[in-house]
């Protein structure tokens, strides 16, 4: 087929982008029902008590107030389920209720909701709701919870944890260890994150008494999900009583894809009061309402042989899940340690993974979820061997990999790389990053009286496993495109991406196909975006969807030309008789009698048969400035395998950003709890999330192997910056401290402060 | 935020008027430390006068060796301005590196000397440069005004006209910021008038902005960086939160001088 103007591959600018940038956007908050009411929910203070709500009275009675929702009024009402557990993980799963029952378990717990005229009247009507809270200990974070006697978060949950699962074969690992020329161990923290997208969650709910149909509006990452559980399990109806919408979506990052408390909650306030009731959270809100990311304490432990090689390794997960257990917080650890050997060939492989309540916020799912906590402890730990080893780390890496030989290549955490060349991206970013010329640039910035460091990090992860789409494309009266897909763009460009597939077939410009995503009801199945799946488990369904219709609207506009399909071809938005100015527009197909709509439109489905597995190798450079104890990002080189490029500046876009999440997680983000399981950090002053000025120009390229499971070689890209990032920079920043102060180990955000105790604690500064 | 009712004086006399005869009145400048705080509910206040439209609070003067600042001089004015770029250039830096483009276009440098924020720049300006705090009613000292955290010699209503600046022979700000809000960890200014040199620190102390006397006995023998080799701030006294301890700031402090000495001009 030959290359299409707007098709796959090309550097497509954003169609979606004008209505963004001049402030058209629709999101949640944008949209404004006739008589809408407002909701505010009360959160409790504390974070583990016992408490009472003797009188709502007085809040019922207060100006402009329509309703007062706490638990009792909701026993009716399910709870909120958790699907994430492993397979081979038995657990006993809490009760995640909508409003907290007796006892509030973090700050920010769900305690009541307030309905009125305005929300500045359900706000002070709150206020007077008449809550005693008796404050019990609390267990404030995973080392708090699992210390000898901790308060227990859940009574049926002896010792805060969990789950304790285990993988790989410990028997021959241990043995391994015992004859290892060397053993390499680290603890590593992966520091809890604050989702902080610029939009916060909002939800609208209604309720059409007439109809019996309840409709949530709320930005997520696919509303088939949230209509699945909020139907079927919380409010108990038909699914096809709820309609869920999504409409612009400002940021999702995994934290906008779960269902939480307030859905249900406006739904059963629209049904009571009969009218709209709109939620919208405060950035403060956002800081305890929305599931956390990350939160990890990992030990791990490499046996070498003299050489180098990895003859086995161990890791011990501990996977923090806050107070109650979000839709798959079980898994995300999980799915870390079955990621946990990473780009290299190990001899044998032992993980144990525990999840750990504790009275903080709830954990779960974000950005890379799992593979980037799994790709931080494996590249400090193979950068530590190479340390101990006396070996340059690319040496250790390249020594060790998996090579394009041994694929397709079973891990020892049952997992099957189909394709990959680990060493390729490696060599290729070793020379991006003049990675031979750093020792100059290092005495360089010792002149300067800075330090420098240098840090690689190789990576590998798993996306667009599991369900399928099913979807489709169809051609309008007017001759214009629409496609159904059941993902959701949450800004990352779905719009233009999915355009370009189809453009890619029927030779039109991008504006003229459009995309229904986000509504229940218009597309009538979907699995929502998620784990780095929209474009190679859609764009794979969309291609074979452009495929059907293109047949379809050959064989009309055959009938209608009176020619032979074979003699057709599709150019500039029109079939036409190949070689002659013999043609039919896609606006005369679509208005011929001989089209109907079965004709004009073409569904498919495509299921992924195996996980993708996206790999590459990250090389950051930082300058540390041993006064202050600031580090500056000052290069950064990646080469990635993304098995085809759809759309290089949206590709582009994908790996900046993830990158820059990376970066403020190594460098700045630090969600801090008190001892008491007060959040401190619960605001943008004092919470560093990364801005323009702290972060490099990145120097990226794709060194592209085609996926073999994937139809279009497609592997995931929506994560794989923010996974090969963290480990990169804190390779750098551990790198520059080494060679400073021979300091080998810093846990992560490396703020100017950790960094100046660091150097402190080395003798630095005497 | 809770219901309060908003005044829009056209003078400073009537500002002052208004502001005594409301109960709970709250003068409003750039907004940008109040309203926050009120939309927290932290604050409740009856009535707010609003010192936008109040001219006499406005422009940037030379006179001699002294700049004058209107109360109402936005950051961003004092950072662009070509007279205070001229007479004393770490006094524009300094507000050029206040929070962000928007704060900087909405905040006043009469806000920010009022409110005495423990992490403000401002107020380690005035204390360095022995500013004087221009009020309707008379005239402060720097070393009197600024009273420990969030507190300054203000009696309540007394509004803020200008703040006079000597001009110095050598000056330098430096700050290092929190990365989140970008107000000053440590914020040292370093001041030379003749013989006489001040040391002013901000973001550290838990009194709010204080002065560096030890540092300033060593620059007063010769203002070089070297003189503060040695010359170390307690721990004591310096606050400790999840950006810095106490001891990590005391280190900032020798950094920042120093450097504030050698860039100063
Ligand atoms: C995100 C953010 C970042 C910031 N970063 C910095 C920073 O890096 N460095 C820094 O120094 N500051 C910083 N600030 C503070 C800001 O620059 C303002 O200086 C400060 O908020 C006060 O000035 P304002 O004009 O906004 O005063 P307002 O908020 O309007 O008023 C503050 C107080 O001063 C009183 N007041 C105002 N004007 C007068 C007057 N003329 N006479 C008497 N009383 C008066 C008011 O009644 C009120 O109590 C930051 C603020 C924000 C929101």
């Amino acid at each position: 087929m030959k290359v299409m103007k707007f098709g796959i591959g090309q550097p497509m600018r954003r169609v979606e982008d004008l209505r963004f940038i001049t402030g058209k956007g629709q999101y949640t908050d944008d949209i404004q029902p006739k008589r809408a009411t407002f909701a505010y929910v009360l959160r409790s203070p504390h974070a583990h008590a016992r408490f009472k709500i003797s009188d709502t009275a007085a809040a019922r009675a207060a100006p402009g107030v329509l309703l007062v929702l706490t638990a009792s009024d909701l026993a009716h009402l399910g709870t909120i389920p958790c699907n994430g557990v492993p397979d081979d993980v038995d657990m006993v799963l809490p009760d995640y209720p909508v409003l907290a029952r007796d006892i509030v378990r973090h700050v920010g717990d769900a305690v009541a909701l307030v309905v009125a005229e305005t929300l500045a009247e359900a706000r002070e009507a709150a206020e007077l709701l008449e809550v005693t809270y008796s404050s019990l200990p609390a267990a404030s974070g995973i080392t708090a919870a699992m210390a000898v006697g901790a308060p227990q978060v859940w009574p049926d949950v002896p010792g805060n944890v969990g789950y304790d699962t285990s993988m790989g074969d410990a028997v021959k690992t241990e043995a391994a260890f015992a004859k290892a020329a060397k053993v390499v161990s680290i603890d590593v923290v992966n520091n809890r994150v604050v989702a902080n997208y610029m939009e916060t969650r909002a939800a609208i709910g209604e309720y059409d008494a007439k109809r019996d149909v309840f409709t949530l509006t709320t930005g997520s990452q696919g509303v088939h999900g949230i209509r699945k559980t909020v139907a079927q399990t919380i409010l108990k109806i038909d699914t096809l009583k709820l309609h869920v919408k999504t409409p612009d979506v400002g940021g999702g990052f995994g934290t906008k894809g779960f269902v939480y408390r307030e859905y249900p909650l406006v739904l059963e306030a629209a049904k009571r009061i009969g009218r709209p009731v709109k939620w919208v959270a405060d950035r403060s809100e956002h800081f305890v309402s929305d599931a956390q990311g990350r939160d990890n304490i990992t030990t791990a432990h490499m046996a070498l042989d003299a050489r180098g090689r990895f003859l086995a390794m161990k890791v011990d997960i501990l996977g923090g899940v806050g107070a109650y257990l979000s839709a798959f917080a079980p898994y995300v650890p999980w799915l870390g340690m079955s990621m946990a050997t990473g780009c290299y060939d190990i001899g044998s492989f032992f993980g144990r993974t525990r999840i750990v309540y504790s009275h903080t916020v709830p954990v779960d799912a974000y950005r890379g979820a799992g593979r980037p906590e799994a790709a931080y402890v494996l590249e400090r730990l193979v950068d530590a061997c190479a340390r101990e080893m006396k070996m340059p780390p690319e040496k250790i890496r390249a020594l060790n990999f998996v090579t394009p030989k041994q694929m397709p290549y079973e891990t020892l955490t049952n997992r099957t790389y189909d394709v990959g060349d680990f060493a390729g991206a490696l060599k290729a970013a070793l020379a991006k990053a003049d990675y031979a010329g750093f020792s100059k640039r290092a005495k360089l910035a010792s002149k300067a009286g800075k330090l420098r460091g240098i840090g690689i990090a190789s990576y590998i992860e798993c996306t667009a496993w599991g369900d399928g789409e099913e979807g489709s494309v169809e051609l309008r009266p007017d001759g214009t495109f629409l496609m159904r897909v059941g993902t959701q763009s949450n800004g990352q460009g779905h719009e233009t991406a999915y355009a370009q597939v189809v453009a890619h077939y029927l030779d039109v410009p991008l504006e003229r196909i459009a995309l229904i995503q986000g509504d229940s009801v218009q597309v009538p199945t979907g699995n929502g975006t998620g784990g780095s799946r929209s474009i190679p488990v859609g764009a794979a369904m969309l291609t074979r969807a452009s495929v059907i219709l293109v047949k379809q609207l050959k064989d009309l506009a055959s009938d209608i030309l009176e020619t032979a399909v074979t003699d057709l071809e599709i150019e500039d938005g029109a079939i036409r008789v190949a070689g002659t100015d013999r043609q039919v527009t896609y606006g005369q197909i679509a208005a011929s009698p001989k089209a109907s709509k079965a004709k004009l439109k073409a569904t498919a489905e495509f299921v992924p048969p195996e996980a993708t597995y996206p790999n590459g190798t990250h090389i950051c450079e930082v300058e540390i400035d041993p006064q202050t104890g600031e580090t500056s990002v000052v290069g950064y080189h990646l080469v990635d395998d993304f098995g085809m490029t759809l759309n290089p500046l949206l590709l582009a876009g994908q790996v900046h950003g993830g990158i820059g999440q990376g970066i403020g997680q190594a460098l700045m983000e630090n969600t801090v709890f008190d001892g008491e399981g007060q959040l401190i950090s619960a605001s943008l002053m004092d919470y560093a999330l990364p801005r323009a000025d702290h972060l490099p120009s990145y120097d990226f390229e794709t060194r592209n192997v085609p996926s073999t499971t994937n139809p279009m070689g497609l592997k995931g890209a929506g994560e794989a910056g923010s996974i090969g990032s963290s480990p990169a920079v804190m390779n750098a920043v551990i790198d520059a401290l080494y060679r400073g102060y021979g300091i080998t180990t810093l846990d992560m955000p490396a703020t100017p402060h950790k960094i100046f105790e660091a150097i402190r604690d080395a003798g630095g500064y005497r | 935020m809770f219901a309060f009712t908003y005044h829009r004086p056209h003078s400073l006399r009537s500002a002052s008027a208004m502001i005594h005869k409301v109960e709970e009145g709250k003068l409003l400048a750039g907004g940008q430390t109040l309203l926050p705080t009120m939309k927290q509910r932290l604050a409740a206040p009856s009535d707010i006068v609003d010192l936008m439209q109040v001219p006499e609070l406005k422009g940037i003067t030379v006179k001699g060796s002294t700049v004058i600042i209107g109360a109402m001089t936005t950051h961003d004015e004092v950072a662009t301005s070509a007279a205070v770029g001229e007479a004393i250039p770490a006094l524009a830096k300094l507000a050029g590196g206040i929070g962000d483009p928007q704060v900087r276009h909405k905040g006043t440098i009469g806000g920010s000397v009022a409110n005495n924020d423990p992490a403000a720049d401002y107020p380690a300006a005035c204390l360095a440069l022995n500013a004087t705090i221009i009020t309707n009613k008379r005239k402060i000292g720097a070393d009197a005004f600024f009273k420990g955290m969030f507190e300054t010699a203000l009696e309540p209503g007394e509004i803020i006209k200008a703040i006079a600046f000597p001009v110095p022979s050598k000056a330098n700000y430096q700050k290092f910021p929190n990365p989140a809000s970008r107000y000053a960890v440590v914020g040292v200014f370093v001041a030379k008038k003749g013989k006489d040199v001040r040391v002013a620190v901000t973001g550290a102390g838990q009194n709010g902005v204080f002065r560096a006397r030890t540092m300033e006995a060593a620059l007063a023998v010769k203002f070089n960086a070297k003189s503060l080799q040695g010359v170390s701030i307690p721990a004591d006294g310096l606050n400790t939160d999840i950006h810095a301890g106490a001891d990590y700031r005391a280190h900032l402090i020798g950094v920042m001088a120093k450097r504030a000495v050698a860039a100063a001009v």
